[in-house]
């Protein structure tokens, strides 16, 4: 099972390598992207800050990446690209052609009809936000020539098992650590690209945390309950948050790792383009040393889970009861 | 002036209260859920009143797991053998739209709101006087409206497709595929997460969910942040906030039905 890593700077790439990582994927925002469209338009999803700065960082990366046998995948996921963005995205598929990138990870179908019928070459990943549920959809990207699937959170594992069963040419994801949300990436439109640009005019409101009421996914919101009697009887009112069990920083699934293997899983992703390296590296070793638990004879029959769980309190300092990514039942 | 017309969306038999003379056309299902894909004896009802109110009908259908791909089998045979020359299935899940193509054959098929990617962020309006008018008017669009887009749409059989009355208002430009409008619920965003449900079991909340007892038919939650600008609502698994102030020069962007939401949709 391959591990996926993200990078967002040149000085990271080699670190994240040698942590273990796969394969990488990475961001180029330039900062001629950012003066052109006004702050509003971005490349894919993450802030500037989670991207590279230039097409020469670009091609650094890949060249160091592909010196350690270790495939770059470029992410051009934004989920709605309009025409008037077509030219940026245009840019960013010539430059990852000429870096020499491996990959695209898109999400928007215009975008992946427009690399279809240029021919790029490169290989087409389908991201989170292609909300892949059922094996349908699959096949609807597979028939556009995406070669892999990143699938959404918030699936069961039997689910994820019937699509690799049912789809054996396409190549499966998922997301294993980082970056939780109570929200269908796919299906989301509370924009973070609004919080990262005007985050500070939040912190001027009366009334508001600077940073606990800029993300939509965090936010307390107060609840008022209309309807039916006999719900309201049931239901807690006045209820002031969400709990950290949607919390988006320490969601993990690691301790499904076996099941993912016996599933034929491809690879698992690191979310956090944007987080520190530190914590990159601390998170590729966990599901590194993981990895190498699981191939160990045995261990795939008896107590992973336990010992994955116990290794998490170890290294994160925190309990990963809360903060799973694949709970029983949806 | 160009006709306008006018739909209404319902989510369960109940919103059958609704409906008036008004209205020419049906909107019947749901977006968010495949556990409310109706039964052939709920259709059966929901033809029935069609035709004796002379609407014509449309299907929502939801974005679904292969559990709701196998639970719409049945719905799409029926709808392909009862239905008339006017009957729509509205898609949100790409993987139903490959399956309606190549399994049925179903004319007809629209584009729905999960699928029409617009920025729907009701925060926009709160940074409009600190956004250049050109970034506002990227604000404004769709994706849907990319040239590529739409010529693989209509061989894909998708004639219209389906947008949200955001706060920024709607801009579209080129050529278009016809458009319907849906008001006053905006939605914002949608999560596997049941809202109502997660909240029931022993009064704590659950990221499971449990045994669904479609409590979202029959209550519903406001959310409010000050950050937010506007309240939210929600009755399972979307959050959508309310705007009813309809632009003037709909119909020059080729948007010519307009789809009432009495209710929260569910």
């Amino acid at each position: 099972m391959k591990i996926i890593a993200p990078v967002n700077d040149v000085r990271e790439a080699r670190m994240i390598i040698e942590a273990g990582a796969d394969e990488i994927y990475c961001g180029v925002f330039p900062k001629a992207s950012v003066r052109q469209y006004d702050y509003v338009a971005f490349p894919n999803t993450r802030s500037p800050k989670g991207n590279l700065k230039s097409y020469a960082d670009l091609r650094e990366v890949v060249s160091i990446a592909h010196h350690n046998g270790v495939p770059v995948f470029l992410t051009l996921n934004g989920n709605g690209y309009t025409q008037r963005l077509y030219p940026m995205v245009f840019e960013q598929i010539r430059q990852a052609k000429k870096c020499g990138v491996d990959a695209l990870i898109v999400v928007d179908l215009g975008l992946l009809l427009t690399i279809k019928k240029e021919r790029t070459g490169l290989d087409i990943h389908m991201g989170t936000a292609s909300v892949s549920f059922n094996s349908q959809s699959v096949k609807f990207y597979e028939d556009l020539g995406a070669s892999r699937i990143v699938l959404p959170r918030d699936m069961r594992l039997d689910e994820i098992k019937a699509l690799i069963k049912e789809c054996p040419s396409v190549r499966f994801e998922v997301i294993i650590l980082r970056s939780g949300c109570r929200y269908i990436d796919g299906f989301c439109w509370f924009s973070h690209h609004l919080e990262d640009i005007f985050g500070s005019f939040f912190a001027r409101l009366k009334g508001c945390a600077p940073r606990k009421d800029c993300f939509a996914c965090e936010l307390e919101y107060k609840l008022s309950f209309f309807g039916d009697k006999r719900i309201r009887r049931s239901v807690k009112e006045n209820i002031v948050s969400f709990p950290e069990s949607l919390s988006r920083a320490n969601a993990c699934g690691v301790c499904k790792l076996s099941k993912f293997h016996k599933m034929g899983l491809y690879g698992v992703k690191i979310a956090g383009r944007g987080h520190s390296i530190d914590q990159k590296v601390n998170d590729i070793r966990f599901v590194k040393m993981s990895l190498s638990v699981l191939e160990a004879k045995d261990s795939r029959r008896v107590g992973f889970d336990d010992s994955v769980k116990k290794a998490h309190r170890q290294i994160f300092g925190v309990d990963c009861k809360r903060t799973c990514y694949y709970p029983q039942g949806r | 002036m160009t006709f306008m017309e006018q739909a209404i969306l319902i989510n369960s038999i109940a919103g059958l209260k609704h409906v008036s003379n008004k209205y020419s056309r049906l909107y019947f299902g749901c977006e968010f859920c495949e556990r409310l894909i109706p039964s052939i004896d709920i259709l059966r009802r929901i033809l029935a009143v069609a035709l004796d109110r002379k609407l014509k009908l449309t299907l929502v259908t939801p974005f679904v797991t292969n559990f709701g791909l196998e639970a719409l089998k049945p719905v799409f045979e029926y709808m392909l053998k009862n239905r008339d020359a006017d009957t729509e299935i509205v898609v949100n899940d790409l993987g139903v739209l490959r399956m309606l193509r190549n399994d049925f054959s179903f004319p007809n098929l629209v584009l729905g709101r999960l699928l029409t990617k617009q920025k729907r962020d009701p925060r926009v309006m709160r940074f409009k006087k600190y956004v250049p008018l050109k970034a506002l008017q990227c604000f404004a669009e769709s994706s849907c409206d990319v040239p590529i887009l739409g010529e693989f749409l209509t061989e894909a059989g998708i004639g219209r497709v389906e947008l949200d009355n955001i706060a920024q208002g709607v801009s579209r430009e080129g050529r278009l595929l016809k458009a319907s409008l849906y008001f006053p619920f905006v939605i914002v965003t949608v999560g596997r997460l049941c809202l109502i449900s997660s909240w029931r079991k022993e009064k704590r909340f659950s990221r499971v969910i449990w045994p669904c007892q479609k409590e979202c038919a029959q209550a519903s939650f406001k959310l409010r942040n000050r950050s937010m600008g506007i309240d939210l609502f929600s009755r399972g698994r979307a959050q959508l906030f309310k705007n009813g102030v309809l632009q003037k020069n709909l119909d020059k962007m080729n948007i010519d039905r307009l789809i009432y939401e009495p209710e929260i949709p569910f």
